[in-house]
This record gives structure tokens, C-alpha cells and sequence, in this order.
């Protein structure tokens, strides 16, 4: 399309109307140049409206929730004039007994959930990738990704009835070793509670981590294992040295996607709903018996937890691409 | 026991072969098998026990197999007054469903406009999307929460399906790998005999991501399945639970008294609880098991590439 003298002296020349379709013509193009093909627009349209209405705004809201004392229960509070409160909530918030409880008990779960789910799905991974198309080995990258597809709310229920100190099939077992007589009472005792809450999750979602380190696993070449092998390289130097290093990205990946285990829910909520007592009321379930249970619904309270946790869980975020980097070695 | 003997110059260590596999392959396989048998037998443990009757789970030493498959739990659980089984497995059905199919729509419309039509804003659209994933979510259920409840979304299956759809940062992500990865002299040749966008999109891209569309399908399919935290919270009334929260509510409440002692004493409630996990979990786990090859398949195809 000519942009230029010699159209619009053309068009001046054969009179009014078409200087003004030329004139159109160019405003057009100019548009297409700045904007592009609008049925990008009318493609990505519904979706990111959707998502903006659904994902975005209860964002914002519920950032200014952090900063008031809203209470669900007391209509009138729900207005950020009336009630905002600047940094009140985070002022309770560090005397408050129960939170700092729940703070000690997510982080203690974390610790208990978080590496071996993680060395788990990383040693499975590594050893289906070793076994190639062996049948064994198809059969476990199926079979180990069933835990993740099976409904939460099923997993713990199964899990309960595993539980049980008299009938449960666990303590069953545990009593056929020689060395134990007695199992433990996995969901009454504060002491285990927390161990079995971690047990179950971490069957739940170790086939998730391992599906994303088998994807790594697969795409590392094989002929590097063929050159260290010729090299002399053991095993383990194998794994130490090449796949390690070449599933960086990867760990990467699952530690800041995994930031979210401190506000785990609904594991807790269903398996033990906190007890015994409050032996495992995590953080996320305190949030949520604040804001949706107990007394009066103090929803800007529990705003203001979540979003501590979040910042915590985005410097956490921050400080593994700081120091794992986004890169693979290999 | 065989033991092959290598004649090669740089002679490579003489390795023990039984049956086509050395020691080391041997062990790995081993370890293998102790964590299917570990995945698999919760599981198995739990359909085992809904064929129980109360005698043979009340009993000191639990059997892996059930005297015969005894629909008792499952006759009790679906003719239970009061609470509607069936109505939640429909509700189930009704959300997931009608959720998949408008994510997948959503997904491949704008992971198509992402990946090649080209428009102001684009990139910068898409990096937003990305990095929302990482904004601290302060108290969004409860802003959710307020925010549909005003929309009247709230104690509401079509809420749901608007919500669990509206999460698309991940699914158009592998949707706009998968059209990027395209080769377009395709999608070039059909412009140049005059499709239009649309068209292009329908007859040429579409059909060859499908394996990518099939993946996201599943993921989404097994997450709203048994999503229970956002339904827990939003659902009050029982006509609308949808099964996930429901039968766990279920199986967490007492045996009722209201039967005859008779019929009492061939339950107990862990085999109630356990048939009701069954019914529960079988959709998930077939179409998993069912789709699984393309599930696989499309992983591979490097659609997730780091």
C-alpha cells in the first residue's frame, strides 16, 4: 500500500470522495501496522476475560482485604474505608498463638513431605529412564502417576481405613516384622499424625514430580552416557555428573511450584481436620477455619496470612532461580 | 548362568548376564516393582474392602482378598435415604464435563491467537498470564468467595464450571507450544488460497495438535474430578455437592441407627466408605488408564520442553 504524495495527489485530482477513501485507506493501514490482526483479539478475548474476572480481581481484592478487619459475618465491615486497618492484622498476627503453632506445623511439614517426595520420584524417574522401553518399566510410568489422578478426598479416605490401629492394613504389616509389636495409632497420636499426613501425601503427588523428571530424564542424550561409559565412569558417576545436572531446570521447576505445600489445605482438612487437637493444622488450614469456620469469619485476618505466605513463597521463588538458575548444563 | 565375555579392544568390564539382563538392570527392576506394588496397593486395598461384609473387616488379621464379591456396601450406599448418591455422581459428571469442554475451547482458541497471529499486546498479554502464577494469591478463595456469591455463581454448579475453566494459564501455555512447534509452510499454502484465520485454525492447526489437546483434556478432566477444596467451600446445599465432597462428608459421618440391626451387621464403615471411594474414583482412573498412550505420547513429543 503507497503511503505517499503521489496517491493523494491522484486522488485530489479526480475530486472530494475519493480523497477521503484515500484517506481512509491510509488510516487503515497506519491501524494494521500499530494493532496488528484483530482476530488475535476476538481469539485470546473470551479466555483472558474469563480469567481476569475469575483469577485477577479476587487478586487485588484480596490484597486490600489483607489491610482491613473484615469480618464476613458483619456486612458493614466489607467496605475498605470503614475498616481498614493498615497493619493491624499483621500486629495480632505475631501473637497470635495458634498462627505461629500453625506456622511451626506446616514448616514441619514440609520437611517431612517435601525431600523424600522429591528423591523419590527422582531415583523412580532416573531408573525407568535407565530401563528404556523395558516393560517394567512402561508399567511403572503408568502405574506411578495413578496416586495423582485418584480424587484427593479418596486418597485420604483410603488412607484412613489404612490407618486404623486394629483394622487397618498397615499396622497389620508392621507387626509381621519381627522387631515391632505394636503399631502406632497413626491419626490419634500427636506425635504421628503428622508422619501419616505425610505419608499420604507424599503417595499422592510423588508420580506428579516424577513425571516432570522423567520428560528431563528422556530428553538427555544418550550417547553421554555411552562416552562416559567408554571413559570408565560408574554408575553413580553417570548419575552424579550427567543427569543431575541435566534435570537443573526441572528442580527448579518443581521447588517454586512446590512453594505452595506451606498453604497445603485441603490434606490436612480431610485426613485429620487438625487433630488430634492441633497437631496438624497446617497454615493453610488455619487460614481457612478463620476465614470460612470459626466465629465470626474474620476474612481480612486470614487474607493478610495468605498473603504473608505468598510473599514468602515468592521470595522462596526468588531465591531458587538465584541460585539454581533457569538453565539446563547439558 | 550365562556370562558373555567381551572381545572388544578397549575391553569393557566382563558383566554377568541372566536372562537378557545384567545385575544392576536386575536390581532396578526390583526397585521398580516395590514402588508399583507400593502405588497399586492402597488402591487395590480399598476396592478389595468395598466386597467386604463388616464380619470379614472387623476381624484381628485384615485378608487381601475378599471371601466374594459381595455388593452389600454398594446395595446400602445407593438406596441410602437422605443422601443422594446418584444426584452427586450426576452433579459430578455435570461439572467436569461442560468444565473440559469450555477449557479446551478456551485453551486452543487463545493458544492459537498467542502462537500465530500476530497483534499488539500479545507477547506482553502472555507474560502477564505467566507471571500471575507466581503472585501471591492473599486470600483469593475468600475474595472468590465474596466475589461470586454477588454474582449469585456461588452455591452454584455453573459457578463452578466458570471457575474451573477460567484457569487457563497452563493449558494454553501447552496449546501455544504445541501450535508454535507447527511447521507453517501448512498454514502459509491455506492463506494463500484464501482461508481466513478461523478456517486455518479449524481445518489445519486443530488436527495436528490433538494429541496436545488430548493432554490437557485429561489434566483438566483429573483435576476437576476430584477437586474438593473450591467446591467444599462454595457448595452448601446437598442437591448441588457434587461427589468428590460429597462422599468424603459421607464416609466421615456415623453409620445412621435407623436400619434394622440385622442389616447393621453386615456393614461396617469402612466398607461403606470404601465402596463409595470406588464409585468415586473409577471415572478418573479409566479415563486416565484409558487415554494414558496419548497422555504419554504427547509428554514426549516434547511438548513440555525445558
Amino acid at each position: 500500500m503507497s503511503v505517499g504524495k503521489s496517491s493523494v495527489d491522484q486522488a485530489r485530482a479526480q475530486g472530494g470522495v475519493a480523497t477521503l477513501r484515500e484517506f481512509g485507506r491510509q488510516v487503515q493501514a497506519v491501524r494494521k501496522q500499530r494493532w496488528g490482526d484483530p482476530t488475535g483479539y476476538l481469539l485470546i478475548g473470551p479466555a483472558v476475560i474469563l480469567y481476569v474476572v475469575f483469577n485477577v480481581y479476587p487478586v487485588f481484592r484480596g490484597l486490600e482485604m489483607a489491610f482491613m478487619d473484615m469480618q464476613y459475618l458483619k456486612p458493614a465491615s466489607a467496605n475498605f474505608f470503614t475498616s481498614f486497618n493498615g497493619l493491624g492484622n499483621y500486629e495480632v498476627m505475631f501473637q497470635d498463638p495458634e498462627f505461629l503453632h500453625a506456622l511451626k506445623i506446616s514448616v514441619e511439614f514440609s520437611l517431612l513431605y517435601l525431600p523424600p517426595a522429591i528423591i523419590l520420584a527422582l531415583l523412580v524417574a532416573v531408573l525407568i529412564g535407565a530401563m528404556g522401553q523395558n516393560s517394567v518399566a512402561i508399567v511403572s510410568r503408568v502405574v506411578m502417576y495413578i496416586p495423582v489422578v485418584i480424587p484427593i478426598s479418596v486418597t485420604m479416605l483410603m488412607f484412613k481405613s489404612l490407618y486404623d490401629p486394629r483394622l487397618g492394613y498397615l499396622n497389620y504389616a508392621l507387626t509381621r516384622l519381627p522387631f515391632i509389636s505394636r503399631g502406632p495409632d497413626w491419626l490419634s497420636d500427636t506425635k504421628w499424625a503428622l508422619v501419616a499426613l505425610a505419608i499420604a501425601t507424599i503417595w499422592t503427588r510423588f508420580g506428579y514430580f516424577g513425571l516432570l523428571f522423567l520428560i528431563g530424564v528422556y530428553q538427555i542424550n544418550g550417547e553421554l552416557y555411552e562416552a562416559a561409559a567408554m571413559d570408565g565412569a560408574s554408575n553413580f558417576r553417570k548419575f552424579w555428573h550427567i543427569t543431575i545436572p541435566a534435570l537443573r531446570p526441572i528442580f527448579v521447576l518443581i521447588l517454586v511450584l512446590t512453594g505452595g505445600i506451606l498453604s497445603a489445605t485441603q490434606e490436612p482438612l480431610i485426613l485429620t481436620n487438625g487433630g488430634p487437637g492441633d497437631a496438624t493444622t497446617t497454615l493453610g488450614l488455619y487460614i481457612w477455619n478463620t476465614a470460612f469456620q470459626i466465629g465470626n469469619l474474620r476474612v481480612g485476618y486470614a487474607a493478610s496470612m495468605s498473603l504473608l505466605l505468598g510473599v514468602v513463597q515468592i521470595l522462596f521463588a526468588f531465591i531458587v532461580f538465584r541460585f539454581l538458575g533457569l538453565k539446563s548444563d547439558v | 548362568m550365562m556370562a558373555s565375555v567381551s572381545t572388544r579392544a578397549n575391553a569393557m568390564p566382563r558383566r554377568t548376564i541372566l536372562l537378557g539382563f545384567d545385575v544392576s538392570q536386575w536390581l532396578a527392576m526390583l526397585a521398580l516393582a516395590v514402588v508399583i506394588v507400593l502405588c497399586v496397593f492402597p488402591f487395590w486395598w480399598t476396592i478389595s474392602s468395598s466386597f467386604k461384609t463388616a464380619q470379614e473387616i472387623l476381624v484381628g488379621t485384615p485378608k487381601l482378598f475378599p471371601r466374594s464379591l459381595n455388593m452389600v456396601n454398594y446395595d446400602y450406599i445407593l438406596s441410602f435415604p437422605g443422601i443422594n448418591y446418584i444426584g452427586m455422581f450426576v452433579n459430578s459428571i455435570y461439572v467436569t464435563s461442560f468444565t473440559v469442554i469450555l477449557y479446551c475451547i478456551l485453551c486452543v482458541t487463545s493458544g492459537y491467537g498467542f502462537a500465530r497471529v500476530d497483534f499488539r499486546g500479545r507477547d506482553a498479554i502472555f507474560l502477564g498470564l505467566v507471571l500471575l502464577l507466581f503472585v501471591p494469591q492473599a486470600g483469593g478463595l475468600i475474595a472468590l468467595y465474596e466475589m461470586m456469591d454477588k454474582l449469585g455463581l456461588r452455591n452454584n454448579l455453573n459457578g463452578l464450571v466458570l471457575y474451573f475453566a477460567s484457569q487457563i494459564t497452563v493449558g494454553a501455555f501447552i496449546m501455544r507450544q504445541a501450535f508454535l512447534n507447527l511447521p507453517r509452510e501448512l498454514e502459509d499454502a491455506a492463506r494463500i488460497d484464501g482461508a481466513h484465520t478461523f478456517q486455518v485454525l479449524w481445518h489445519i492447526a486443530i488436527p495436528m495438535v490433538t494429541s496436545a489437546v488430548l493432554v490437557i483434556t485429561i489434566l483438566e478432566f483429573v483435576n476437576v474430578w476430584g477437586e474438593f477444596l473450591v467446591t467444599y467451600t462454595m457448595i452448601d446445599n446437598q442437591q448441588r455437592m457434587t461427589a468428590a465432597v460429597g462422599y468424603a462428608m459421607v464416609a466421615a459421618s456415623v453409620v445412621t441407627p435407623q436400619l434394622s440391626i440385622a442389616h447393621l451387621a453386615n456393614l461396617s464403615i469402612y466398607g461403606t466408605s470404601d465402596a463409595s471411594a470406588v464409585i468415586l474414583l473409577l471415572p478418573a482412573v479409566l479415563i486416565y488408564i484409558g487415554l494414558q498412550k496419548w497422555f504419554v505420547q504427547g509428554m514426549l513429543e516434547g511438548i513440555l520442553k525445558f
